[in-house]
């Protein structure tokens, strides 16, 4: 296990120097004066002239790379060029609020999305197979902003059963903050003993982390039946069978857990698909996360928070693989 | 073997073939009967047939193209204008008929020009093992995990925002998930007998690659493409949602959902057609795929 | 027929008939088999590949999905047809009283579960009583129990190091050690009947030996009936005591292992007999001419007909009736006794 781990880690640091090299120079070599971006449309020369020196555009831009490197193993990422605000700081509020919707809607698609695919299975060619198919195609083929606004016009517009935006009522603003010790609103909130505040977080919550779990919950539901379908047609369940075991054993246990790791892996997947999607979904909900910011820094070209943001998304990335990994290993001791 | 065991062989085999295509048309007909393959066949005609014959299809060609209406702003659903109008008064059915060129044909060429990429690399990649295998596999790994989104404002900004941009945005990082693919499946089938006797009886790499390998290959990318059309086209629609893809006054769905956005409580059919429109294209593309894939299988 | 002719045969198959329905249409893979199994007897299912002979063996079993299989006739198991019994009857019935192993034995075990797992499950479900009386005994709890009976019987196979074989995995033993545990898992209900589909097909040589040895040893020690179902004539001759010749879902030919042998009667074994390479002969190989039937459309009357070289004119008529001799069971028109045309044609 230990040496699996530590060629995982090796992997992912080689991953984040080439993307981080990747993305700063791309947002280098692009046309466009950093230094008058960060000093604003109004700025006369001699300003642009300063800031190009304080920001250190003045030097080769290998060299300005390596300055950064060597911020940012200090933990320094820089200033926003946007908002002039400390990326680092701002990193730290946004990506656990982003995480908390990705997560529940992680979740929310498995606990739903597995037992819909393992009944269908169970039942094949019975109507209930038809409607998960039915239900997995549709969740599969929605676009995602589109499901987003169509949920804010169905259930906020029509039924007014959910609020339109935000991550919490305007008078709950008017509260003492949470303390922040998971930086996870909701978990904050129950360890506050704030179990209103939560509630109404949690009110916020539902459609952007429903919107999220779509895609995944169709992957899921149509991935888990088809996988355990090809499972139960194999040799060993037969054999089972012939020795006398029985069928919802069969089904439950011998099959499902034979079934589970493409789904494992799935879900890996999902994990990035969810985390790109939330620049829509943030977007539609104006949920303050870490979408949202990444969306304005990249139409802006704030290249400190997009090396950030890249090197965060590829970082969660391979963490969550390696995650899948220890499962599927876990799970089907085959696996090396 | 004597000329008549000879002619007797021969016979066999072609009552061998001619029983096989007799089963493949069975098949055929059984597969086009499933309501559910022919429903979605039909609606992929029908939106292809219309954004190829757009302006003749379109009620308001010009309107389509962008022409503004300013007189007719906002319109609900009505006998003169089948989904309403837009907020520049454009007809919405026009537009969409429109957009569905951008949405079709953007989408082949990504799925095409991804696969023309990724299928050749990933051939030689894993025909050949080792340093050429390694690296492409690298590569490919990088870029699946660059957000489109980023790869598109670099082009945009190099080459001016437009469709182009989007589809080159696109297909980067979408070669690399056929080159894995199609690399694993080589890989698969390198070990199988077939290819070691040819190996042994002398025939040359490059033989063996088209002769034999990609033939085994084809069934595997037709199945990927298809599926594949659906994501392209949803993708094309998130780049276009953000201003990426086609602009205006250009049709482009995913532009006309963020046009329709601000107006969505009111006006909510300006927003709704183009996204039903595009969860119709890629749910029949997808049902399409399925059945197609239950049918190779069997 | 059988030398135990006395006894009461403890499986008996009669005209046993199973229709697939596939997008070709209704195959009729198995066509009316007979043939009787007799207490603690070793008997061969030999045939070529495609014959029906791993659909009897499912067929008996009820293994396989009733949508697209339908079976019809008597399979009789203590007065019993079992062809009556619902799957979940037929539960009650599989691995206590009618048994089975296949031909790959690594793919019949449970990947993502240890081999002990999997045979104490079994334990469990098949040796209720044992567990009861070694926990009287020992005085110990239910889960050792179960571990002691499990590891006696890995060890009744002859499997070594057992504590150790009962925390691997399917994919880290070898096929001969498999099978053994397959074998293991078959037998620890005590069946009355194993069914062996082509067991020692995927083995090496020298480990079928071994585990020939083993099932013949098994078969003494538990009074345990045995059908071995394969290919190869050479291993009918060595382990069974009879050998039932199967042909397009038909069985053409039951007798005692050497009085086949000696004297084949059906032309289908006679062409097989022929077609085996021996070293004392002196003339070439000869092969039946032709192929197997597609049962799509298959051969009207006697399914082997058309590559009968003693193919008479009722043979394209009339399904040739089972007729039974002092040593064989044969389903042939040549010795049909009310067929005027087999006199002169028998040769």
């Amino acid at each position: 296990m230990l040496p699996f781990l530590i060629r995982r880690l090796a992997g992912l640091v080689f991953l984040l120097l080439i993307l981080t090299m990747l993305v700063f120079g791309l947002s280098r070599a692009l046309p466009g004066d950093v230094a008058a971006m960060y000093v604003g449309l109004k700025a006369k020369p001699e300003q642009i002239q300063k800031a190009r020196l304080e920001l250190g555009l003045d030097k080769p831009v290998h060299v300005q790379y390596l300055r950064y490197m060597g911020r940012l193993l200090k933990g320094d990422l820089g200033i926003s060029l946007r908002t002039h605000r400390p990326v680092a700081r701002d990193l730290k509020e946004k990506l656990p609020l982003s995480l908390e919707i990705v997560l529940l809607a992680l979740l929310i698609s498995i606990a739903l999305g597995l037992p819909m695919g393992v009944v269908a299975a169970f039942k094949r060619d019975t109507w209930i197979d038809s409607a998960v198919n039915m239900i997995g195609s549709a969740a599969v083929s929605l676009p995602i902003f589109f499901l987003a606004l169509l949920l804010q016009l169905v259930f906020f517009n029509w039924l007014g059963w959910f609020p339109l935006q935000g991550r919490i009522s305007t008078m709950m603003e008017f509260r003492d903050p949470l303390p922040a010790v998971t930086r996870f609103g909701l978990i904050d909130a129950l360890l506050a003993g704030d179990l209103e505040y939560m509630a109404d977080m949690a009110w916020h919550m539902f459609l952007p982390v429903v919107s999220l779990a779509s895609i995944p919950l169709g992957l899921v539901a149509r991935l888990s039946r088809s996988s355990l379908l090809e499972v139960m047609q194999a040799d060993y369940i037969m054999a089972a069978r012939a020795s006398g075991v029985g069928e919802t054993v069969l089904f439950f246990r011998y099959g499902l857990r034979n079934a589970l790791s493409p789904v494992l892996s799935i879900m890996g997947l999902s994990m990035a698909l969810m985390l790109l999607n939330t620049f829509y979904v943030e977007q539609i909900f104006n949920y303050p996360g870490i979408g949202y910011w990444a969306l304005a820094s990249i139409f802006s070209l704030d290249y400190p928070v997009l090396v950030a943001i890249t090197l965060v998304l590829g970082a969660i990335y391979v963490l969550s693989n390696t995650i899948i990994d220890v499962l599927r290993r876990w799970v089907d001791p085959r696996i090396k | 073997m004597t000329m008549k065991d000879e002619l007797k062989y021969k016979h066999l085999a072609e009552q061998a073939a001619r029983e096989h295509r007799r089963e493949r048309k069975i098949r055929t007909i059984a597969f086009l009967k499933r309501k559910s393959a022919a429903a979605a066949l039909l609606v992929l005609v029908l939106i292809t047939l219309a954004a190829v014959f757009a302006p003749l299809v379109a009620p308001y060609p010009d309107q389509g193209k962008g022409a503004v209406n300013l007189g007719e702003r906002l319109q609900p659903l009505s006998g003169k204008h089948l989904l309403g109008t837009d907020t520049f008064g454009r007809d919405i059915l026009s537009r969409l008929v429109y957009g569905a060129r951008v949405s079709i044909f953007g989408g082949l060429f990504i799925v095409c020009a991804a696969a023309l990429i990724g299928v050749p690399l990933g051939l030689w990649a894993g025909y050949s093992e080792g340093a050429p295998g390694v690296v492409i596999s690298r590569i490919g790994e990088i870029l699946i995990s660059f957000p489109a989104v980023l790869i598109a404002i670099a082009i945009t900004t190099v080459i001016g925002a437009g469709l182009t941009s989007a589809v080159i945005a696109l297909i980067i990082p979408w070669w690399p998930w056929y080159a894995r693919i199609i690399q694993g499946e080589v890989l698969r089938l390198k070990r199988m007998l077939f290819v070691e006797a040819a190996q042994m009886l002398g025939y040359g790499k490059s033989y063996i690659l088209f002769r034999h390998l990609l033939p085994n290959i084809m069934r595997t990318v037709m199945v990927m493409m298809l599926l594949d059309f659906g994501p392209a086209i949803i993708s094309i629609g998130l780049l276009g949602f953000l201003g990426l893809g086609t602009q205006p006054p250009n049709a482009d769905w995913g532009l006309m959902v963020w046009e329709g956005a601000p107006n969505l409580m009111q006006q909510p059919w300006i927003a709704i057609s183009p996204g039903a429109a595009m969860f119709i294209l890629v749910m029949a593309f997808n049902i399409f795929g399925d059945n197609l894939q239950d049918y190779l299988d069997g | 027929m059988s030398v135990k002719q006395k006894e009461k045969p403890i499986l008996e198959v009669k005209d046993l008939v199973a229709e697939f329905t596939t997008a070709a249409g209704r195959l009729r893979i198995l066509d009316g088999i007979d043939f009787s199994l007799f207490p603690a007897e070793i008997l061969a299912l030999v045939g070529e590949t495609g014959c029906g002979k791993s659909v009897t063996a499912k067929s008996i079993m009820n293994l396989l999905a009733e949508q697209v299989c339908k079976r019809r006739g008597k399979v009789m198991m203590d007065g019993v047809n079992l062809l009556d019994l619902s799957k979940k009857q037929m539960r009650s019935y599989l691995g206590r009283r009618i048994s089975m192993i296949f031909q790959n034995p690594i793919a019949s075990i449970n990947p993502v579960f240890t081999l002990g797992e999997q045979i104490r499950r079994l334990v469990r479900i098949h040796m209720a009583g044992e567990i009861t009386r070694v926990k009287s005994e020992l005085g110990c709890t239910t889960a050792a129990a179960i571990d002691r009976l499990a590891a006696a019987n890995l060890e009744k196979v002859g499997l070594t190091d057992v504590d150790q074989l009962m925390r691997a995995y399917a994919h880290q033993i070898s096929g001969g050690m498999a099978q053994r545990y397959r074998i293991a898992t078959a037998v620890l209900g005590n069946p009355d009947v194993l069914i062996a589909d082509e067991a020692t097909s995927a083995l090496d040589v020298t480990v079928q030996a071994h585990i020939l040895r083993l099932l013949k040893r098994l078969s003494a020690e538990k009074n345990t009936a045995i059908i071995f179902i394969t290919h190869d004539l050479g291993i009918a001759a060595q382990l069974c005591q009879q050998v039932a010749v199967m042909y397009s879902g038909r069985i053409v030919e039951v007798a005692p292992t050497a009085e086949l042998f000696k004297n084949p009667l059906h032309p289908y074994t006679r062409g097989l007999l022929k077609a085996v390479p021996q070293l004392s002969r002196k003339t070439g190989l000869e092969h039946i001419p032709g192929t197997i039937p597609d049962l799509r459309n298959p051969p009207s009357g006697c399914r082997f007909h058309p590559r009968c070289r003693q193919a008479m004119e009722r043979c394209r008529r009339l399904r040739p009736p089972l007729v039974e001799t002092k040593s064989h069971q044969v389903c042939c028109h040549l010795y049909d006794a009310g067929n005027k045309e087999a006199a002169w044609a028998k040769s």
